[in-house]
């Protein structure tokens, strides 16, 4: 099985993204309304500092990727996209490699760009961890010779 | 009828009536039903009606007043499975929709990789993994 190219594995990426930004506005959605039940007299927009929120957006992205690919392989991004992470025996990643893989993906994005270059469509976090990213899609991918 | 008010026969001579009445209203209606039966109604009045004309002269706003629209129209939804029909087209345009969206960035891979691989000078194709 063919594994997926940049342009899926990218498109995927910035779904995932924009879904941890909509769980990220979430989260301050419930810290904005927790902060006005228990105070609601001096009640001030939460100003989380740069630091937390990095290290909070990082979290959230790290632990739903880990979460993911460990119970599926898919996240959203990657089921609308059509593929699937997988391991080298074509099964779902175990938590310790899913969650490695997360890190390195959170936090070496650029990682990914080694897909394009690679034969085998790896990434570098693919290289490092032995992960695949696989189409999934009922339809029959025939790849260029 | 005054001999039917007789005694002795005016009893006897009412039910004879009655019976004479039911017999004949019978037999007309049995001898208007068979000269029906043998008449083409239909064609009858296509060619003897002016049905246009009559149709002009009907009110058929005053008809539509007097119908109740809105029960009307419930009645017809109630029949018909809308949330069904709308679930079963829009599951079949998103699936239409995914699986173009999945076949073109699959194709826009293979660019990619063919792009890249003429860049780097190499034999088209991607390594399948051992």
């Amino acid at each position: 099985m063919t594994n997926a190219g940049i342009v899926s594995r990218g498109l995927a990426a910035l779904v995932d993204m924009l879904i941890v930004v909509i769980v990220m506005g979430a989260i301050y959605l419930g810290l904005v309304l927790t902060t006005l039940i228990v105070n609601p007299t001096t009640f001030r927009f939460p100003e989380p500092d740069l630091i937390f929120s990095t290290t909070a957006t990082l979290a959230v992205s790290v632990l739903y990727l880990t979460g993911c690919w460990t119970v599926s392989g898919r996240t959203v991004g990657t089921v609308v996209l059509g593929v699937r992470v997988v391991d080298r025996r074509s099964k779902s990643l175990r938590i310790l490699v899913a969650a490695a893989r997360a890190v390195a993906c959170v936090l070496f994005p650029v990682g990914l760009l080694w897909v394009a270059v690679d034969r085998q469509r790896r990434s570098v976090q693919d290289i490092l961890l032995g992960s695949r990213v696989i189409y999934d899609s009922p339809t029959a991918h025939t790849p260029v010779r | 009828m005054f001999w039917e008010r007789l005694p002795l026969i005016g009893d006897p001579l009412r039910a004879t009536r009655e019976e004479a009445t039911r017999i004949g209203i019978a037999a007309i209606t049995r001898v208007a039903e068979l000269v029906v039966a043998q008449l083409d109604l239909t064609t009858l009045i296509r060619e003897q009606l002016d049905i246009d004309a009559i149709v002009t002269d009907v009110d058929i706003e005053a008809i539509i007043a007097r119908i109740d629209l809105i029960g009307l129209a419930d009645q017809i939804i109630d029949g018909v499975d809308l949330p069904a029909i709308i679930r079963e087209s829009t599951e079949s345009v998103t699936a239409e929709v995914m699986t173009d969206v999945r076949t073109q960035t699959a194709r826009a891979d293979d660019m990619v990789s063919g792009f890249v691989d003429r860049m780097l000078g190499r034999q088209p194709g991607t390594w399948e993994p051992r």
